[in-house]
């Protein structure tokens, strides 16, 4: 369960979240849309613990995540994997050992099994050849596949995917899409997914959120949405846009 | 005039608070090393890059600054005739002061700058945001790898850079005063202590202590692109340089 309660987060003086509130039951996956700069990167960092909240309060399952410190943090984001926009993959090492890297730092599996968990996760999301690849050498969408599969290796209960789809092809866009509910299936993980994709959000989640400026403007399930009230969710759907 | 004491006070608080914040840094990193975790293979990349790939820069400084030594104190010695002095001027010299320092300097040019750098181009990639939403703490992985690779290597780099000053100060003396490598060896051994040795050490480990900790404070506290990468490496290279003067100030007091 992920639940944000009368959430705010000020930066420079500027209130860039305010009053945010909404849950994601366990085993849920929930689409966070807005448009650019409407603050829905920065909820996902706040779940994460990345960020503080100014005001309110953030959980994630039993854990007040906007309470630990950073020590308690680090066991609470175990339970985590996070896409991020820009894929943020560790330049200093290849693919194969970007994905085994969270294994290998915390040490709780002999080489052997963190060996075997990576070939198993490079092979699903089709990159066991690109395994000693340096990233940089890597397209955009490979890029987020292996992002995924960091994300992923350790089969968290909660995933945040920020834009995972962002400059892609409409074909990776599906494939992404397509890995992500395996991968979400096969641990029942709670899922945030933020993207414009409407079509494929419309197949990946129950639940969506719509925020504009800083605030919810829109909570409710995924099937009512293309008939909702709200004209800026309406145009959303509609166009399969940013409004 | 109320402008330039608005600026005077806009410049003194932003020094406070750069000083404040390394300051802060610095407690984290020895919180951080009371429970060290230390990744192996990082530390020895560092221990690698810091250390072996500056050998050649320092080693070069380190040759230069012992003739320049010599080259210093030659007008004197030659009118003076004071050439069974000329060892013990070059040891207390260099090995004291001017050796550690000027190491220092390249050190912080070399490898504080690149470690900025590093940092900073991994924070704006949100590469450090990663590493904590991996539930891996960036001080313990990032940082205190690189504190210790440079306090370790800043110290041998500055025993090995004594050893090519010596080779330095020996050629020029003989080649330009035509004092005797024997003279110049003996004059050394008899009057250059373990202390003066000891001094140098002291100081080049106290600068490598200086400049990992400034460098990866600029490093991981930049804002901005590629823009706050260049400004974040500019002030790492000046405060590590004046971090060394005024540690270098204090150090020779304490021991002197």
């Amino acid at each position: 369960m992920i639940r944000l309660d009368r959430v705010t987060l000020v930066r420079d003086g500027t209130r860039l979240l305010e009053d945010v509130s909404f849950t994601v039951p366990t085993g849920h996956a929930l689409a966070l849309m807005g448009a650019g700069g409407a603050g829905k990167s920065l909820i996902l960092k706040l779940i994460c613990g990345l960020l503080r909240p100014d005001a309110g309060r953030v959980f994630v399952d039993d854990d007040e995540v906007s309470a630990l410190d950073e020590r308690q943090l680090m066991a609470a984001r175990r339970r985590i994997g996070m896409v991020f926009q820009n894929y943020a993959l560790f330049d200093f090492v290849d693919v194969g050992e970007n994905v085994a890297f969270p294994l290998r730092q915390w040490g709780e599996l002999s080489a052997a099994d963190i060996e075997a968990r990576v070939a198993r996760r490079l092979a699903q999301v089709n990159l066991t050849d690109a395994a000693r690849k340096p990233t940089s050498a890597l397209s955009g969408g490979m890029k987020k596949r292996v992002c995924l599969a960091r994300a992923t290796v350790h089969d968290p209960p909660v995933m945040l995917c920020d834009d995972p789809t962002a400059g892609l092809d409409p074909v990776t866009t599906n494939r992404i899409f397509a890995l992500l509910a395996q991968l979400r299936a096969e641990n029942a993980a709670t899922a945030i997914i933020v993207s414009h994709e409407v079509e494929a959000l419309r197949r990946a989640c129950d639940r969506v959120v719509l925020l504009e400026r800083g605030r919810v403007v829109y909570d409710g399930a995924m099937i009512d949405a293309a008939q909702s009230d709200n004209a800026g969710l309406r145009a959303f759907f509609e166009a399969g846009a940013t409004p | 005039m109320s402008d330039a004491v608005a600026r005077l006070g806009a410049g003194a608080l932003a020094l406070a608070e750069t000083v404040g914040a390394l300051a802060l840094f610095t407690a984290r990193v020895a919180r951080a090393a009371l429970r060290p975790r230390l990744d192996r293979f990082e530390t020895w990349r560092m221990l690698y890059r810091v250390g072996v790939e500056s050998l050649p820069i320092v080693a070069t400084t380190a040759l230069f600054a012992g003739a320049i030594a010599v080259v210093q104190t030659g007008a004197n010695v030659v009118k003076f005739r004071a050439y069974e002095v000329v060892g013990w001027a070059f040891g207390f010299s260099v090995f004291r002061e001017i050796g550690p320092l000027l190491v220092g300097l390249m050190f912080s040019g070399r490898v504080g700058a690149n470690n900025t750098a590093q940092l900073s181009t991994m924070q704006v990639t949100e590469q450090v945001d990663a590493l904590r939403a991996l539930a891996i703490d960036p001080i313990e992985y990032l940082v205190l790898p690189r504190v210790l690779s440079m306090v370790l290597m800043m110290t041998t780099l500055a025993v090995i850079g004594n050893a090519f000053a010596l080779v330095g100060g020996i050629a020029t003396s003989w080649g330009m005063l035509g004092v005797d490598p024997w003279v110049f060896w003996n004059s050394f051994a008899e009057y250059v202590t373990l202390t003066d040795f000891a001094n140098g050490v002291v100081k080049a480990a106290a600068f490598g202590l200086a400049i990992s900790l400034v460098s990866c404070h600029f490093g991981l506290a930049v804002r901005g692109g590629a823009l706050g990468v260049g400004r974040a490496v500019n002030s790492s290279v000046v405060a590590s340089a004046i971090s060394i003067f005024v540690l270098d100030y204090f150090i020779t007091w304490i021991l002197k």
